[in-house]
């Protein structure tokens, strides 16, 4: 049954591409290949530079998928496997292609502006502004998310060691390449080589040990009781050290830390992904016991106990793989910018998008096959460290297959993911410091050292690490996300209007969007409001649930205020004949 | 007259422009040019150094042949990058590839010039006008 979902996830995709996409793509944008598209007229060999589509589809695949098409659909199966692979195929079908093609087609069109920049234009000036605390809400999330999800897969003792030593190993690699400039053949065989022997040592008896030791003992010790379940130490202080790989990655020079780190983790996703999917095939799982669906409440997601509705809560924790908005800033600022011919943004926009949510589908099948059932799943979930640890150990199973021990598999597949957060988390600290420096540095001249900025984003992080629910952090962070899903879908809308060519088929996908994380965030922020006046619950989780609760409600106002703004553009761009649009 | 082109193989200086997950946001923050300025800042030294002994040298080909030549910049770090190495055995930068096939590695201009002709190329003269070999 595993190999026939991604066989059918296929096939939907391939019909969805060849059928649909390629449908609208001749009926109604029409793409010409003769047009001159920004990268030709404006190249400046920087930001608009001419790219072949298969560097491109390259590009834009890398740039969309990271955590996301794992950790949603690990998390979204709780209401069973039916409504996780329905909304990855009917949403990437309906939704997430028309989004990420489009919005590159828009942009391109538009001489290469942003969102930002197509927001002002489009529908007002604020709409820019509210694009832009969309975006700082994002960030701040993905921080509390990720760091979340690492400190977990951390405090596993067969973890710890061998990712320190695959990041000495990423330093190493930065200095043989850009102090001793040593060849890149040798630099990569040595560097990603003790990468794996020292994830391997830490699998061993002896280098357990030491972790435990720091862990306060095989299992750890409680610090302190949350309204979630108890706070270990192991987990605590290893999301301190999480925090401060990402300091080091924020604060070192790029070439000494961050790229170097980034470029031996390249090699292990690489060999983790390949491995996985051929297991999954040599072993051809069933879904078992599995439920297609559990029912339309399931207990926890949100907050533990509390009765999570599969509408709309499903549509933000799945993001990445059915629609993403993200996406749309990577379409219109990076890909529509480089595209030789405007022919070439279906299989890249759209192409990468269907590409993501076949990887999506394969999470789903990890989830639902590695575990012997539901109940295994759950357990792993729930008490075995989260949607991080099933995705590792389902990789571990099908490492296995190919003759790769189950410890060193766990191990693998937990460096692997906590690579890929900790990839964006340094990168996010940096970004936060650098903005924060911008804004608050004429206010706040502190904000101006480097160090006083990084430390900012490190406390805000913790905060929300410590005293937040991970997975309420996640639902927050994909309602933030797939409000810049409904803005693009909006804009797009208005962008046909304008132009006088058929809409419905962005205007629909974009209403639907828009309602559901409108909902998603007021039902999160209205149980994370009621949870922070728990009889008897600290001061410290209190302002937890009351950030949760204000991030939630801030969005929706924010995005109240954008309908009102969008409602009226597209009035205006109604009112326009087509004669008087131009494309 | 057949385009010849040379790929040249050598470490290059990005930033954090490379990172597709980044410049999304820095560009919608309206905050990239001072990430860039920071990132290419803090490069070594001698990397700036051979990066501009490189700019030079590929900025001298590009003027000397024009069209002729299509010359194309990789960083061994990409997957394309790495490809590279290991089929073309590179362990010095930079290298220049000529059309897939001839290989130089090291800063001599003339043996680069040498490849690019025995690529098909000819030199051009100052008014723009190709000259015989």
């Amino acid at each position: 049954m595993g190999s026939v979902a991604i066989i059918v996830a296929i096939v939907a995709v391939w019909a969805g591409y060849k059928f649909y996409a390629g449908g609208i793509d001749r009926s109604v944008l029409k793409a010409d290949p003769n047009r001159a598209t920004p990268a030709k007229m404006y190249n400046d060999g920087v930001d608009f530079m001419p790219a072949s589509s298969s560097v491109l589809f390259g590009y834009q695949f890398k740039s969309i998928a990271a955590l996301g098409p794992i950790v949603g659909p690990v998390v979204a199966v709780q209401w069973g496997w039916l409504p996780a692979i329905l909304w990855l195929l009917l949403g990437v079908f309906f939704i997430g292609w028309v989004q990420d093609y489009t919005s590159a087609v828009m942009a391109m069109r538009n001489d290469g502006l942003t969102m930002g920049g197509l927001s002002y234009k489009l529908i007002s000036p604020r709409a820019r502004t509210i694009l832009l605390s969309f975006l700082y809400f994002y960030l701040l999330l993905i921080m509390g998310a990720f760091g979340a999800i690492s400190a977990g897969l951390f405090a596993n003792p067969k973890v710890a060691f061998g990712f320190i030593i695959l990041t000495l190993a990423g330093v190493l690699s930065g200095q043989m390449t850009y102090k001793w400039r040593k060849d890149l053949m040798v630099t990569t065989v040595v560097c990603v080589g003790i990468a794996v022997v020292g994830i391997w040592l830490g699998t061993l008896g002896p280098f357990q040990a030491i972790v435990d030791a720091i862990n306060g003992g095989k299992d750890s010790f409680i610090l302190f009781a949350t309204p979630y379940g108890p706070m270990k130490w192991s987990v605590f202080f290893w999301g301190i050290v999480v925090l401060s790989f990402c300091y080091l990655g924020s604060v070192l020079p790029i070439w000494r830390f961050a790229q170097p780190v980034n470029y031996i983790a390249f090699w292990l996703v690489l060999f983790g992904i390949l491995g996985g999917i051929i297991g999954v095939f040599i072993r051809m799982p069933s879904f078992g016991d599995f439920p297609a669906f559990t029912g339309f409440y399931v207990k926890g997601i949100i907050a533990p106990g509390v009765d999570t509705p599969l509408w709309p809560i499903l549509f933000v924790t799945i993001a990445c793989g059915a629609i993403s908005g993200w996406h749309s800033l990577v379409s219109t600022s990076g890909t529509a910018r480089q595209l030789e011919k405007e022919t070439d943004a279906l299989p890249v926009g759209a192409g990468a998008m269907f590409t993501e949510a076949v990887m999506a589908v394969l999470a789903v099948v990890f989830a639902v096959t590695a575990f012997g059932g539901y109940k295994g799943y759950m357990e792993v979930l729930t008490k075995g460290g989260g949607p991080a640890v099933v995705f590792a150990r389902g990789m571990a199973e099908y490492l296995n297959v190919l003759g790769i021990g189950k410890d060193f598999g766990l191990a693998f597949g937990s460096a692997f993911l906590v690579i890929m957060a900790l990839t964006v988390m340094q990168l996010v600290l940096r970004f936060m410091r650098v903005a924060s420096a911008e804004l608050l540095g004429e206010a706040i001249p502190a904000f101006r050292n480097v160090h006083f900025g990084t430390t900012v984003g490190v406390l805000l992080t913790l905060l929300l690490m410590w005293t937040g629910f991970w997975s309420r952090i996640w639902i927050l962070f994909g309602g933030s996300n797939q409000l810049f899903a409904s803005l693009a879908l909006v804009l797009i809308t208005i962008w046909l209007a304008t132009t006088g060519k058929s809409y419905q088929w962005a205007l629909w996908p974009a209403v639907f969007m828009y309602v559901s994380t409108v909902a998603a965030l007021i039902v999160t922020a209205y149980v994370s409001f009621q949870a922070a006046f728990a009889p008897g619950l600290k001061a410290a989780f209190m302002f937890g649930n009351l950030i949760a609760a204000g991030i939630g409600f801030a969005l929706v106002i924010l995005s109240l205020v954008l309908a009102w703004d969008a409602l009226q553009a597209f009035g205006r761009a109604r009112s326009l004949k087509p004669a008087t649009a131009k494309a | 007259m057949a385009t010849v082109e040379v790929e040249v193989i050598a470490p290059l200086i990005s930033g954090v422009r490379h990172c597709r997950h980044c410049q999304p946001f820095l560009e919608d923050a309206g905050i990239s040019a001072p990430v860039q300025r920071e990132e290419l800042g803090s490069y070594p030294e001698e990397m700036w150094q051979d990066y501009t002994r490189l700019s030079n040298l590929v900025r001298s080909l590009a003027g000397r042949y024009g069209d002729q030549v299509r010359i194309v910049l990789i960083d061994p770090h990409t997957p394309m990058g790495f490809v590279k190495c290991v089929r073309h055995w590179i362990r010095q930068y930079p290298t220049f590839i000529v059309n897939g096939r001839a290989k130089y590695a090291g800063w001599d201009e003339r043996s680069v010039d040498t490849l690019v002709r025995a690529g098909g190329a000819l030199e051009k003269a100052e008014g723009g006008a190709v000259l015989g070999r």
